[in-house]
């Protein structure tokens, strides 16, 4: 067999080829009624070049020989050195048929088979050989009805008629058109049969006793109603092989366009999914694939140059997962640059320098998903056609899907589109609001949160007037729907609490229902009229006791109770995003130094705070306060930008803290907080501007100085901004430990994890190092002559109190763990299980989360 | 039967009737997919005042127009009761909530003229015209200017 034959080649090579028998057949048939197309035998001659190119690549002899000596007969016609007759045409239509029984044989045996191809090929070659043969002057072609094996010579090939097992699916034997509204009507007609069959059961059972047979008929009626919606929503679905069968001819195109070599693999072509869907996914699909061609694949020599092979890989997958279909589109090219991206959104103007430095590489790549990011600037003429992600995202998101890009610099790109399996029934959680049912579909659900009296009490913040509850460490804001729907709250009102956490584009929230229901399967119907224009709806559905519940649209309510779902939530965290038109953000007021209006982005702030001033106190040089049992750093902006001195405080007055949250909490000293106000940043004068604030605007009758809480805190308290969102570098760690190979072998785990080294063989080297750079993480064995693992957790939380230590050792017991975390590290992980390491130091926040480098690794 | 009104010979037009506020207004047969007793209906927080909610019919969903509301007559008590007139145009359907349902009646397309000037002003697009021999107007039926603002 050749080394050609991959499986998924081979599945594209027959369903290019029996669209191609299609199409001859047609053109056959078209032939016969009289009306051939007058480029009919360049498309012929086309169609069975294809076969015969392919097939002699997948080594499939037989088929090669057939289709070998069609193309020559048709290169004859075509060339005009032989006069087509009907003869001719039966042939073709018996070789029509014999390739396409070969076809199905390879797909279900994996060989074409040994059918009796000779007596029909022979008949080709007398007919290429004896040019005379030509019965029919006219060129009008008078077929005899449809398949007339009648010049074959005894002996014969099979015909059409001989094909007893009928199973062969065509468009002339297998399918019939329907009509899409009717297939809706049947869909609407199965969802009242369910409702009905449901009531019938009820009844059912209760004649039990009087009727015995009722229960067996209800339950019969139940089952057959249940295969005939699973039927009828069969209809609608189509593989995605309508969107995937366009791909390999655009790559070879594109590849032989921009003179790079590139292989495509497809799987996953039978997926099916909803017919609405597959239009969808057609544009999107193939933009990503343009632009994987075209940005991402290097050409050969860039490729020889980097170590890798000069044909680039291109692999487009679908598969279902989890209720949903989604289709991957990877490529082996460069990747992006986060550095590039950066640059390029401050030049369109997206982003002000600090934000886009502000931005962690992950969020870096995410900009492309950014309105404008686009321009004819970085596309060409492939790509190009004005089209960016963010309108890829935009028409994924319409029908429920979702967009994931990951991207590793000299690796590749993976795009992900997760969509529905229809849209037409989705899995939808059932909620209660304001005394009314509502539907909130499975796609935007991230998880349930049920707070008790007690807990709500404490763990929902309010930022002035806005609900915020932290979700291991992230702040979300919360929304209560009866109130964004401005419906009357539940009587009696109910001191517990359940939070529904969506999220909307790239931002979450949560939800506050009175009630949680089911997940259903719930059939969308669409709203019409000025309903429609309600974002806060994307439709309804008939539930299974006949009531009807509004679909929410978590992204309309979202933009209702002001929560911007558009921007990335870690450029909100970080300075300013230069709002393009965004108009006025939320920012707190505050007072500084000796009386100076700083204003800073409410959306980076976590709490305010009011302490008694003697709370805070000096370690190490640096001001800090003690928070919810944790040490939080306390910067002064005074100290870095010239605001005058604040008042003295006595140890019984009030210290305002302004608190927020970079993965940990860093708290400003404030004089007083002044107010919450929205600000238009546009609006902010260029004149203040500085490394430490970002302009001046008047607030509230006053000067305002806007300040750039991140470089502030960067500069005052570097150890607790990780500098991941800088991005400039990969995190560094210290490892110290006393054997070579253990430091080697951790050492060089660690790189390839995308972490920085240095190692060191005693904890008093290590502190020498503490003192020369900056670290994100240490890694300490226990065992060590002089400072021993404990000696370098103290050393180390005295120098840098918020950098996490992790201790790595052989030994294994809890009593251990505790001891170890009771000194102050936040992790102990054994020797032999070099990813947990990782593991702890991702969730520790210092090495980003990257699913993609470590498949590629796998 | 008021259909003896239509001369011979000229063409006549049926038209359902309903009562709103004790007048009588009208609606070509063909437009009226059905007429039900009232039925539960879910409403929709934040839509038109006019739109009064969903109504589930055999597993169609299709909003309720309280034609009161959206006529701007006096709203009815709480205690009257409603009928439902279904409506089917352009592949939309729409409900209106109506006081009490009348006759089918038949009139000559002659008969019925462009409504005064002071009916059009207020509720433009979907009144189009009055019948005087009948006495009853006439419901144009464009289901966006139903669904739609003022």
């Amino acid at each position: 067999m050749s080394e050609n034959r991959d499986r998924e080649t081979v599945e594209l090579f027959i369903e290019e080829s029996l669209e191609g028998l299609l199409r001859v057949e047609r053109l056959l048939l078209a032939a016969e009624t009289g009306k051939p197309s007058p480029d009919m035998m360049t498309v012929l001659f086309r169609d069975f070049h294809t076969i015969k190119g392919t097939s002699g690549f997948l080594d499939f002899r037989q088929i090669l020989r057939l289709a070998h000596r069609a193309e020559d007969l048709l290169s004859r016609f075509r060339d005009k050195t032989l006069v087509p007759t009907s003869a001719h045409f039966a042939r073709l239509v018996v070789v029509v048929d014999l390739l396409r029984r070969m076809m199905e044989n390879v797909r279900e045996t994996d060989d074409e088979g040994d059918l009796p191809i000779d007596a029909i090929v022979a008949e080709m070659e007398r007919d290429l050989t004896e040019p005379e043969v030509v019965v029919v002057a006219t060129p009008t072609l008078a077929l005899a009805p449809p398949p007339a094996p009648a010049p074959v010579a005894a002996g014969d090939p099979p015909t059409p008629a001989d094909d007893a097992g009928g199973h062969r699916e065509t468009a002339s034997d297998g399918t019939v058109r329907v009509n899409v509204a009717v297939l809706d009507r049947l869909m609407n007609l199965i969802g009242e049969l369910v409702l009905a069959r449901n009531q019938m059961v009820q009844i059912a059972k209760s004649f039990r006793d009087t009727h015995p047979g009722a229960q067996a008929a209800g339950q019969r009626l139940s089952l057959v109603t249940s295969d005939l919606q699973e039927q009828i929503m069969k209809t609608r679905m189509q593989p995605v092989a309508r969107v995937f069968e366009k791909i390999p001819r655009m790559v070879r195109d594109l590849s032989k366009e921009t003179h790079k070599q590139v292989t495509a693999h497809i799987a996953g072509n039978a997926t099916e999914i909803d017919r609405a869907l597959v239009e969808a996914i057609r544009d999107p699909v193939m933009h990503i694939v343009r632009n994987a061609l075209d940005h991402g694949i290097e050409a050969p020599p860039e490729r020889l140059a980097v170590g890798k092979a000069a044909t680039g890989k291109l692999s487009v997958r679908a598969a279902h997962e989890g209720g949903m279909v989604v289709i991957e589109v990877e490529d082996d090219g460069r990747g992006m640059d986060p550095r590039k991206l950066r640059a390029h959104a401050v030049r369109k103007g997206l982003l002000t320098p600090a934000a886009a430095d502000a931005l962690s590489d992950r969020a870096a790549i995410d900009l492309v998903f950014m309105p404008g990011f686009s321009t004819a600037a970085t596309i060409t003429d492939i790509s190009g056609r004005g089209v960016g992600m963010d309108v890829v995202r935009t028409h994924i998101q319409r029908v429920g899907g979702k967009v994931e890009l990951d991207s590793t610099l000299g690796k590749g790109t993976i795009i992900r589109l997760k969509m529905p399996l229809t849209l037409a029934i989705i899995p939808a959680l059932l909620v209660r609001g304001g005394g009314q049912r509502f539907a909130i579909p499975q796609v935007n659900l991230l998880e349930l949160v049920y707070l008790n009296e007690d807990q709500a009490s404490t763990a929902i913040e309010t930022v002035r007037g806005a609900a915020i509850y932290r979700l291991r460490g992230e702040i979300l804001p919360l929304v209560r729907l009866a109130t964004a729907l401005k419906l009357e709250p539940a009587v009696p009102a109910r001191a517990d609490v359940n939070i529904v956490v969506v999220s909307a584009g790239a931002r979450r929230y949560g939800l506050i229902v009175d009630d949680i229901h089911d997940t259903e399967e719930i059939v969308i119907k669409p709203l019409h009229g000025q309903l429609k224009r309600l974002a806060c709806y994307s439709g309804a559905t008939v539930l299974g006791d006949g009531g009807v519940a509004l679909i929410l649209e978590v992204a309309g309510i979202a933009g209702m109770a002001g929560i911007d779902v558009s921007a990335q939530r870690e450029a909100e965290l970080a300075p300013v995003v230069a709002t393009g038109g965004g108009g006025a953000q939320p920012y707190v007021v505050v007072l500084v130094g000796d009386g100076v209006q700083c204003a800073v982005p409410l959306a980076m702030v976590g709490r305010l705070e009011k302490l008694a001033a003697s709370s805070l106190e000096r370690i190490a040089g640096s001001e800090v306060v003690q928070y919810r049992d944790a040490i939080m750093p306390v910067v002064r902006p005074e100290s870095v930008i010239p605001l005058g001195l604040a008042p003295a405080r006595g140890p019984e007055d009030e210290q305002a803290l302004v608190v927020f949250d970079f993965g940990q909490t860093v708290a400003m000293a404030v004089n007083s907080i002044v107010d919450i106000v929205d600000i238009d940043v546009d609006g902010a004068q260029a004149e203040g501007k500085g490394p430490f604030a970002l302009g001046r605007t008047v607030v509230l009758g006053k000067t305002t100085l806007l300040l750039d809480v991140y470089s502030i805190v960067r500069e005052l308290a570097p150890q607790f901004v990780r500098e991941r969102r800088g991005a400039a570098r990969r995190p560094r760690a210290l490892l110290v430990d006393d054997s070579s190979a253990m430091r080697s072998a951790l050492g060089g785990f660690l790189r390839s994890a995308g972490i920085d080294v240095v190692d060191v063989a005693t904890g008093e080297l290590a502190l020498s190092e503490l003192k020369a750079q900056r670290f994100d993480a240490v890694v300490t064995d226990l065992e060590m002559a002089g400072m021993d693992g404990f000696a370098v957790i103290r050393a180390v939380t005295l120098e840098a109190p918020l950098l996490p230590v992790f201790v790595w050792t052989y030994r294994e017991d809890e009593e251990l763990e505790a001891k170890v975390r009771a000194a102050g590290a936040r992790a102990c992980v054994h020797k032999l299980r070099r990813e947990d390491l990782v593991l702890a130091m991702q969730v520790a926040g210092i090495v980003p989360e990257r699913p993609a480098t470590d498949r590629r690794a796998a | 039967m008021i259909g003896m009104t239509a001369q011979a010979g000229t063409p006549t037009r049926k038209w359902a009737t309903f009562f709103l506020n004790e007048e009588m207004f009208g609606l070509r047969v063909e437009d009226v997919q059905e007429v039900m007793m009232e039925q539960p209906l879910t409403p929709v927080p934040l839509a038109p005042e006019h739109i009064v909610g969903l109504l589930n019919l055999r597993g169609q969903i299709m909003p309720a127009v309280d034609l009161r509301r959206r006529l701007r007559f006096p709203v009815r008590d709480a205690s009257q009761s409603t009928k439902l007139i279904v409506l089917r145009s352009h592949g939309v359907s729409v409900c209106l909530v109506v006081d009490a349902i009348g006759d089918v009646i038949e009139v000559a397309s002659t008969s019925w003229q462009a409504p005064p000037d002071t009916l059009t002003a207020s509720h433009r697009g979907f009144l189009s015209g009055i019948c005087p021999i009948a006495g009853f107007v006439v419901l144009g039926l464009d289901v966006d200017a139903l669904l739609g603002d003022d």
